[in-house]
């Protein structure tokens, strides 16, 4: 009896072991070496959507450059954990997304390759759109973002021609002022008896329709504040300036837009609105300040939409933001990196861009007529794209603080944990600022180089 | 000979605990030690760290007392209310096993999912339990919106996942023997009598491993933070885990972050210290006590 | 071996029959209310499952879903390769439940029924393990599997339970140790008069009492591997590779999420674990109680 429990052991024993035989049988890292074959890794993030359509550029890559074989690395979730364990152990991909802050964080302490030495092998390198590059010391860049994108507004057509309103403005020189938004707005916002929010008995408690949503981050409110001569910082980075009439007049509006007006929802309530594609089609909002990228599901859920600028205070401006692609410096092949890293953003080579989700940087999409068309001529993008965005972009365009400003992943907790208690009523705004003040000014380091 | 067969059946886990734990918990004792920053420098600093964390970081404070103010509501309430549940599931009643799966049912749900059903239920505007509320007259609260009531609505959220504790203290309740119920009926004692008398008492060794199990995850809690609330509004969520987490893996902090976690460990460690050495007032083991 | 005692009696004298009526409706009234508060998240998660992206957010919320979306469940499980997920995420259950079970049963029986010296103190430091966050030995621990070159495998995710630790080593540790704590001696000095040996003893006498708390043991390991996504993020990088809980982290997008296939896959991945659950727990029912010898 003793004898069966040994057996049975060791049946149990010897299955087990080939389980782990059989697995860890394909361990294969990214060292296989196909005869002369390059292998390199891109690993990058995104939507389910997104990682079909970046498999297909990779295939494609692969397919016209034989001897380089990428092997993309899809992650789903926290991008972030992974990059720093894999950053921690020394066991990189070559090439990747990365978020723009830390990745001029890491090309500083030299683990990000610096392109601006392959400018001449790589001429197109030069020829992007200017807010784009990513510089993390005077002469050096760590290439580009991964594409570009704006701040902008969406709103649905059907509601403003039912109620013979006049649409948001598609070219930047005839942004509305805030006041003009407000009115605007307050002939769209509707209570659960078809009042709009003009009208004297109006109901704020019960809203059904409101006629724009700004988000609480920073998306929302900076792009106003650049338009009304304010910033964040100061030009040497060392001092936080929200404490300041120009800032603090657009906190102060913003948040009339959601309490006193009542025209915009609060954060809350924003919280459970899913996505601007679905506020907009279930007729939530009118208008929606969103990123550049929200044009993909808009365009894609039916919706009557149109594209426009976002309000001004005294110039127009937007932000320009994006993710970064880079290059690790412990790859093992440089060159082969590069042709992929020339390739993975190439319109011509990702459909993500005629879908709506990506703007270019390459600047000939953006003044060669035919190279526009190319992205554009297609039913996700509207007549107004052209002024509203593209241009809008080369014109009014400033790079976002992620891209300049030194600890800015930091910073941003701190700002959006604090502001946050303003967009919500719990705090008054001088409180706030003085709080940021204090929780802020420790971690403001300058800002990296323009150039 | 009993010696030989105690080591040598515990040795695979005492392999496993070098292999696998001792190391790397040694080396994040050691990274706690400098200033490394994922990607960038790495200096030793001895003590800095620790230092800088009890006197100067407010977030220190504020995520530690986060947790004890969680932890201090959730486990008494879940323990209670698991407990409870079990002793309901004990019973011979019509239906039985999909009671018992129902109750588990939430603990089985992913955590993504359910998150977005609980930032459904709280919603100030439409979520199910101010409409609950407003049905009985009772204003809506802003749950886990705003500072005061967040922490208590995430106490609420914890109940749902009682069924964890509640299977354990269910294979205990099966354990206890019918003869101790039998006696007590003998003497003429009802159910109260047997709860006090046999049930509790014979218990004890569950309710014990509930209790540390309860204090050492719930110290830890993450997922809440993680995915809902992130910490806020205003730092009110801020879980130590999860602050933990956010220093080493956004921060790239992780010298600080070991620091963080090495402070952590001494804490639960004292606590559940305390647990145990009281235990051998409390805890009766049938089997007897070592 | 019967079935386990009620502890809300059912009374010796006939006067109290009409209390015993009204306890036990008592008892099914608290039941119903439980279970239906219990499977509200459910019963929502299955709606939404079945609901377009608008209809998800409605409010006033609707629960019938216009109209049933049964796409959502054909294009979620088929968009990602959920099956090469499951069959990855089984391989991996199989391996860590094996494991877990044998390491931790010998390591608890040593805990808790032998006597040598240091053993109280070798228990304490191996349960301490539980009390430090693992995101500080998430990377040490990454490091040293990547020195092992096993990075990109399940190695990491499963050899671990082999020795006692992994996902829920120590917790399945400590759980049956206090579970053979509760155990009466009796039984096992009778066998030790016979000459068995401790080995005998655990086979023969303990492992066959243990039942119900190795089906807890089963029950929470699987759960635990079924759902973790850290591990596997840090250590997969293969799309082939992938389990079945990075594939539901697919849906959840940086600026937006596609809930109805979020929703539909969270169902598709609950339902095995709930089937499992509910055959499982009916060994509860014919839990064996630890006197062993009854009457």
């Amino acid at each position: 009896m003793k004898w069966r429990s040994v057996k049975i052991a060791s049946l149990v024993l010897s299955i087990v072991f080939l389980l782990f035989g059989c697995s860890s049988g394909e361990s294969t890292g990214s060292s296989n070496n196909n005869g002369d074959q390059v292998e390199l890794t891109f690993m990058y993030w995104g939507s389910n959507m997104e990682k079909q359509a970046i498999q297909k550029m990779i295939d494609s890559f692969n397919k016209s450059h034989p001897d380089i074989k990428v092997v993309g690395q899809h992650v789903a979730g926290d991008y972030n954990t992974k990059v720093n364990t894999l950053m921690a152990s020394n066991e990189l991909p070559d090439v990747a997304y990365l978020g723009t802050s830390l990745a001029k964080k890491w090309a500083q302490e030299g683990k990000i390759m610096d392109l601006t030495d392959y400018q001449d092998q790589y001429p197109a390198l030069k020829e992007r759109v200017a807010q784009s590059y990513l510089y993390y010391e005077p002469g050096k860049n760590v290439g580009n973002t991964t594409a570009s994108e704006i701040e902008m507004m969406f709103y649905n057509k059907s509601l403003f021609e039912e109620d013979g309103v006049e649409v948001p403005p598609s070219k930047a020189e005839d942004a509305w002022t805030w006041d003009e938004l407000i009115k605007t707005a307050q002939k769209l916002t509707k209570d659960s008896k078809g009042r709009t929010a003009d009208e004297s008995d109006f109901n704020p408690k019960e809203i059904m329709q409101y006629g724009i949503s700004v988000p609480s981050t920073f998306n929302g409110w900076l792009p106003m504040v650049l338009s009304n001569g304010g910033d964040i910082v100061n030009e040497e980075g060392t001092e936080l300036t929200l404490n300041t009439p120009e800032a603090k007049e657009v906190f102060q509006n913003i948040h009339d837009l959601i309490y006193k007006y009542h025209v915009a929802p609060t954060p809350v309530q924003m919280e459970n609105m899913p996505a601007t594609s679905v506020s907009l089609q279930t007729k939530k909002v009118a208008m929606a300040i969103d990123g550049q990228w929200a044009l993909l599901d808009i365009a894609g859920s039916g919706v009557d939409f149109g594209v426009a600028v976002l309000p001004k205070f005294d110039e127009p401006k937007t932000i320009f933001l994006s993710g970064a692609s880079v290059i690790f410096s412990s790859t093992e092949h440089p060159e082969e990196a590069l042709e992929f890293y020339m390739y993975h953003n190439d319109p011509e080579q990702v459909d993500l861009f005629e879908t709506g989700l990506w703007m270019p940087i390459q600047e000939e999409y953006y003044t060669d007529e035919a190279k526009i068309k190319e992205w554009t001529d297609n039913p996700a993008h509207p007549e107004e794209y052209r002024d509203a965005a593209i241009n809008y972009l080369l014109d009014n365009a400033v790079q976002a603080p992620e891209i300049d400003i030194i600890n800015w992943d930091q910073i941003n907790t701190e700002l959006e944990q604090g502001l946050d208690q303003y967009w919500t009523d719990a705090k008054s705004l001088d409180d706030v600022l003085a709080e940021l003040e204090e929780s802020v000014s420790p971690l403001l380091e300058g800002r990296y180089p323009s150039e | 000979m009993e010696r030989n067969w105690g080591i040598l059946l515990a040795a695979p886990a005492m392999i496993g605990f070098l292999l696998f734990t001792l190391i790397p918990m040694i080396a994040s004792l050691g990274f706690s030690l400098t200033d490394w920053n994922i990607g960038g420098s790495f200096s030793f600093i001895g003590l800095e760290n620790y230092k800088t964390m009890l006197t100067e970081d407010k977030l220190f404070s504020k995520s530690l007392f986060v947790t004890i103010y969680y932890t201090l509501g959730s486990v008494p309430l879940v323990m209670a209310g698991a407990f409870f549940i079990a002793m309901l599931l004990n019973q011979k009643v019509k239906g039985l096993s999909i009671f018992r799966t129902i109750f588990y049912l939430p603990v089985l749900v992913p955590s993504v999912a359910n998150t977005m059903l609980w930032l459904w239920m709280f919603n100030p505007d439409f979520g199910l339990l101010n409409t609950i509320l407003g049905s009985v007259g009772i204003s809506g609260q802003q749950w886990i919106y705003s500072e005061s009531t967040s922490i208590p609505s995430l106490m609420l959220m914890s109940t749902w996942g009682l069924g964890n504790a509640a299977v354990i203290f269910l294979a205990g309740l099966q354990g206890v023997p019918a003869h101790l119920y039998e006696a007590v009926e003998v003497d003429g004692g009802g159910p109260l009598r047997k709860l006090w008398h046999v049930t509790i008492p014979m218990m004890t060794p569950t309710i014990f491993f509930n209790l540390v199990m309860a204090l050492i995850n719930t110290f830890q809690v993450f997922n809440e933070a993680y995915i809902m609330t992130e910490g806020g509004p205003n730092n009110s969520t801020l879980f130590y885990v999860y602050y933990l987490f956010r220093t080493a893996f956004k921060d790239s902090q992780m010298g600080y972050a070991c620091a963080l976690a090495w402070g952590l460990f001494l804490i639960i460690l004292f606590l559940s210290s305390l647990i145990f050495l009281t235990s051998r007032k409390w805890v009766y083991y049938e089997g007897g006590e070592n | 071996m019967e079935t386990n005692p009620v502890i809300n009696s059912e009374p010796i004298k006939p006067t109290r029959k009409s209390n015993f009526k009204l306890s036990r409706i008592f008892i099914y009234l608290l039941l119903v209310l439980g279970s239906v508060i219990m499977l509200f998240p459910f019963f929502w998660l299955v709606r939404s499952s079945f609901m377009g992206m608008n209809q998800i957010f409605a409010f006033p919320p609707e629960w019938i879903p216009k109209p049933f979306m049964w796409s959502n469940y054909s294009e979620a499980l088929t968009s990602v390769p959920f099956d090469k997920y499951l069959l990855n995420t089984l391989m991996i259950e199989l391996l860590v439940l094996a494991g877990t079970l044998v390491s931790s049963t010998l390591a608890a029986y040593s805990f808790s029924r032998l006597r040598w010296k240091g053993r109280n103190i070798v228990f304490m430091i191996i349960l301490s393990t539980m009390m430090l966050p693992y995101a500080v030995t998430l990377i040490p621990t990454f490091m040293m599997w990547k020195e092992l070159g096993a990075l990109n495998t399940i190695v990491p995710l499963t050899l671990p339970s082999w020795f006692g630790t992994g996902i829920n080593g120590v917790f399945n540790i400590f759980l049956l140790r206090q579970f053979f704590l509760s155990i009466p001696r009796e039984l096992e000095e009778a066998a030790y008069i016979d000459g068995a040996s401790p080995l005998t003893v655990l086979l023969r006498i303990i492992i066959p009492l243990s039942k119900p708390a190795f089906i807890v043991i089963l029950i929470f390991t699987f759960i635990a591997v079924w759902n973790d996504f850290l591990g596997p993020l840090i250590y997969l990088n293969d799309d082939s590779k992938f389990t079945l809980a990075i594939g539901l982290a697919t849906f959840k997008g940086l600026y937006n999420a596609q809930w109805g296939y979020l929703m539909a896959a969270s169902v598709a991945i609950v339902t095995p674990i709930v089937l499992l659950y509910f055959v499982a727990q009916r060994y509860f029912i014919e839990g064996i109680t630890l006197t062993g010898t009854k009457g």
